[in-house]
C-alpha cells in the first residue's frame, strides 16, 4: 500500500494509533520508573537486608501492573483526527487535553522510528509548529502510510492556502520534485573517527557526578568510612578520602568516558545521512532509533562549522544549521552534521549563501584590550582564592603561579584567533581557542541589533555588537564603537532595504 | 575597518549614534523607585520574620542585614536616579532604539519589518502615575525584545500603531 490508497475521508473520523503504541507507551513508562528508582536498586544490591527484597518484589508488581493498565487505558483514550483544517488530538485518562494545530501553523511533520517501531515497521509523528504553543503534538505510533498520508496531505492543503503568487512557483517545482539527493553518507570508519573526537571531557564531567551522586547514596546506607574501605577492599590499595578515591579512579573514569562517548556516538549518528531536498535539508541518523529531522532553506538563520585538535587531525568538521526555532525560544533547533569534510562544508555554504564566496571581504579582529579584560575577571580571582582552596601554603599552592600566565597564553590565542569577514550580505566570524569555529550568516536574517558597553569599553571607546537572528545571536566582541556603529547602520541598511523574507 | 567594499557608501547612511533620544516621563523616576522600595519593603518584612522566628539575639538580623538593605536601597535609589537619564528611546522613519544602563550601557534597534507584535502593558504603580510600558516581540528571542516603561497612554497607543503599522507595510510577504 502506498500513501496514494489511503483513504483521506477516514482521517475525518477520530483514528486509534496503531496498537503498538500500548507497548510504546509501556515502554516509555517503565523507563521513566526505572530512571526513578535506579539508585535505590544499585543501594539494595551492594547492601542488601533480607527482608527488604519481599517488599522489592510487591512494589515491582504493582508498577509493572499498574503501567500496563495505564498504557492500555490511554490507548484507548487517544484519538487523533482533521477537522477544518486543522490537525487534532484528544487525549486524558483522568483529565482531557484536546489539541488542536491549524495547518498553516504546522511548520514541518517530522518522523521517528526507534527499534520498537522498526520492529513493527509504524512511525512516530511529530508536528513542529510555528508559534509559542508549548504542548507537544505528537503520535507514538501509525502505519508508516498513513504516516506518509498525513504528512503529505497537510503540506499540501497547507500550500494552497498560501497566496497564489508564491504557490506557482512553489507547485512547478513539486511537480518536477526530484528525489532527495544524498550529500554526505558516514561510514563505519568516520563514524569512529567521530567518536573519538567529541568532547570527552564533558562525558567525564557527568561520570564524576554520576559516581559523587551514587557515591552519596552509598554514604547513607552504610557511612562515609565504609564506603570508601569497600572500594579500596575492591581495588586492592588504601585509600583515605572522596578526594583521593576519585583521584586514584580517575584513569578509570576517562576510559569510561572515552568508551561512553563512542556507544553514545554509535547510538546517535550510527548510519548518518544527509540530504539535500527540493525544500532544504535532510538527516537521517542512529542505530536503535532512526530520528529523520529536516529544514528547509529558508528557516536557516546561520550556519556553523566547527572543529577541534583531534578533529582536525582526521580533518573532519561538525556542522551546524540553526534553524529557526518554532515552538520557544532557547530550544533552538539546530541540525547537526558530525564528521563532515571540507566538500559538504563548501556544499552547505553554496546553497545558504552562494554570494559570500564571490563578494569581496573585509577581515578584521577585535581589541587586544579583551586579553587585559581576561586577566582581571578569569585570571585574578582564582589566583588570589586558590591558596585558600588548597589550603595554606604547601608544593600544591606554587601550581596557582602559573594560572596567570596560562590565562594571559589562552586569552592571546582568543583574540588573536577571532577574525571577522563582512561582505555586502553577510558576515562570517572566525574563532576558537584550540579549535576553531567559523559562523555565517547573512544579514538579512537579522531581527535586532544591540550595542552594549561595559564601563572600561566606554573608556577605550569599544563595544560590542549583538546580532540577533530567530536562532540565537552571532556576537562580535570588542571591536572600536565608530565601527560598531558604522557595522550597525550598515546592517540596519541592509536589512530594511531587503525584501526578502527571513523565513 | 574601512567599509570599502560593500558597494555602498557608508558616510550617506543614516547613522542611527546621531539620533535624539526622548525621554521617558518624569513621572517613570516615581514609579521605578517605588518600585524598588516594595522590594526592599518586602526584604525587611522578611528580615523581622526571620529575627521573630529565630533567636532575639541573632546579630546578624538584628543589626547587619538592616544596615546591609539600608545601604543597598539607597545605591540603587541613587542608581535609578542617574540611570533615568541614560534611558530613552527614539523613532526613525524605518526602526526604534531604545537606550538603557547607566554602567553596561544598552542599545537595542529594532527594524519594523522584523516586529512580531507589539504590548501595552500597565502594572499597579504605573497605573496609579498613569503610565504605560510598551512591549515589542521580534522573532528574535528574549533578549532582542523591547520593553520600553514610564510612556503615557496616547503615546505608548501613538508608538504602537506606529509601529504595527510599518511593520505591516514593510513585510515582505
Amino acid at each position: 500500500m502506498t500513501p496514494s490508497d489511503v483513504n483521506p475521508a477516514a482521517f475525518y473520523q477520530p483514528q486509534r494509533q496503531s496498537p503498538v503504541a500500548i507497548l510504546l507507551i509501556l515502554f516509555r513508562l517503565l523507563k521513566a520508573l526505572l530512571r526513578q528508582a535506579w539508585p535505590l536498586a544499585v543501594v539494595l544490591f551492594i547492601n542488601p537486608k533480607s527482608g527488604f527484597w519481599a517488599y522489592i518484589i510487591y512494589f515491582a508488581i504493582v508498577a509493572a501492573v499498574g503501567t500496563a493498565v495505564l498504557s492500555i487505558l490511554s490507548y484507548f483514550k487517544f484519538f487523533f483526527y482533521i477537522r477544518d483544517e486543522e490537525l487534532v488530538i484528544e487525549k486524558g485518562i483522568l483529565q482531557k487535553t484536546k489539541l488542536n494545530i491549524p495547518f498553516d501553523r504546522i511548520q514541518t511533520i517530522n518522523f521517528q522510528q526507534n527499534l520498537i517501531h522498526q520492529v513493527f515497521n509504524v512511525i512516530s509523528l511529530e508536528v513542529d509548529t510555528a508559534g509559542s504553543s508549548q504542548k507537544e503534538f505528537a503520535i507514538s505510533a501509525l502505519e508508516k502510510d498513513q504516516a506518509e498520508f498525513i504528512r503529505s496531505y497537510v503540506m499540501a492543503q497547507k500550500k494552497q492556502q498560501e497566496p497564489p503568487s508564491e504557490t506557482t512557483e512553489a507547485i512547478e517545482e513539486e511537480e518536477s520534485s526530484p528525489p532527495d539527493q544524498l550529500i554526505f553518507k558516514l561510514t563505519p570508519q568516520d563514524l569512529l573517527k567521530v567518536g573519538l573526537g567529541r568532547n570527552h571531557l564533558r562525558t567525564l564531567g557527568i561520570i564524576i557526578a554520576t559516581i559523587f551522586g551514587l557515591f552519596q547514596y552509598l554514604e547513607e546506607a552504610m557511612g562515609q568510612k565504609r564506603t570508601i574501605q569497600l572500594l579500596g577492599d575492591y581495588f586492592g590499595v588504601q585509600l583515605s578520602s572522596i578526594f583521593s578515591t576519585i583521584l586514584f579512579l580517575l584513569p578509570f573514569f576517562l576510559l569510561a568516558a572515552v568508551l561512553l562517548t563512542l556507544v553514545n556516538t554509535v547510538l546517535q549518528y550510527f548510519d548518518l545521512r544527509f540530504f539535500r531536498t527540493t525544500q532544504g535539508f535532510k538527516t537521517i541518523a542512529g542505530l536503535f532509533t532512526r530520528r529523520e529531522q529536516s529544514t528547509s532553506l529558508q528557516k536557516i538563520q546561520w550556519v556553523r562549522w566547527s572543529t577541534n585538535p583531534l578533529m582536525r587531525l582526521f580533518k573532519q568538521y561538525r556542522l551546524q544549521l540553526a534553524a529557526a526555532s518554532s515552538a520557544q525560544v532557547g530550544r533552538q533547533q539546530a541540525m547537526s552534521v558530525p564528521g563532515c569534510y571540507q566538500a559538504q562544508i563548501e556544499a552547505v555554504r553554496q546553497s545558504y549563501f552562494p554570494a559570500f564566496a564571490q563578494q569581496e571581504r573585509e577581515s578584521s579582529g577585535i581589541s587586544k584590550a579583551i586579553i587585559s579584560r581576561h586577566l582581571l575577571y578569569f585570571g585574578l580571582p582564582p589566583f588570589l582564592a586558590g591558596p585558600f582552596i588548597t589550603g595554606g601554603l604547601g608544593p600544591f599552592d606554587l601550581l596557582w603561579l602559573g594560572w596567570i600566565p596560562l590565562v594571559y597564553f589562552l586569552s592571546h590565542r582568543f583574540w588573536k584567533k577571532w577574525r571577522f569577514h563582512i561582505s555586502a550580505d553577510g558576515l562570517q566570524t572566525d574563532k576558537g581557542i584550540f579549535g576553531s569555529q567559523a559562523t555565517l550568516l547573512q544579514w538579512y536574517k537579522v531581527q535586532a541589533i544591540d550595542i552594549r558597553q561595559t564601563p572600561y569599553q566606554r573608556r577605550k571607546q569599544l563595544a560590542t555588537i549583538h546580532f540577533f537572528t530567530a536562532a540565537g545571536s552571532v556576537i562580535i566582541p570588542y571591536i572600536p564603537l565608530a565601527d560598531a556603529q558604522t557595522l550597525r547602520n550598515f546592517v540596519l541598511y541592509k536589512v530594511e532595504s531587503d525584501p526578502r523574507k527571513w523565513m | 575597518m574601512h567599509f570599502q567594499n560593500l558597494q555602498i557608501e557608508t558616510d550617506a547612511l543614516p547613522s542611527a549614534e546621531s539620533v535624539e533620544y526622548q525621554k521617558l516621563a518624569p513621572a517613570y523616576l516615581k514609579v521605578a523607585i517605588i518600585g524598588n522600595l516594595l522590594l526592599f519593603v518586602f526584604l525587611f518584612g522578611l528580615n523581622i520574620v526571620l529575627l521573630m522566628a529565630g533567636d532575639w539575639s541573632d546579630a546578624f538580623f538584628k543589626l547587619f542585614a538592616p544596615l546591609l538593605l539600608l545601604l543597598l536601597l539607597s545605591i540603587s535609589t541613587a542608581l535609578i536616579q542617574a540611570g533615568y537619564k541614560v534611558k530613552g528611546f527614539a523613532l526613525r522613519e524605518k526602526d526604534i532604539l531604545f537606550r538603557t544602563g547607566l554602567i553596561f550601557r544598552r542599545e537595542t534597534i529594532i527594524p519594523f519589518n522584523r516586529v512580531q507584535h507589539c504590548e501595552i502593558k500597565q502594572g499597579p504603580i504605573e497605573r496609579y502615575f498613569g503610565l504605560k510600558t510598551l512591549e515589542i516581540f521580534t522573532a528574535g528571542g528574549q533578549s532582542s525584545d523591547l520593553s520600553i516603561p514610564g510612556l503615557l497612554p496616547e503615546e505608548a497607543q501613538r508608538l504602537k500603531d506606529f509601529i504595527i503599522r510599518n511593520a505591516a507595510e514593510n513585510d515582505p510577504i
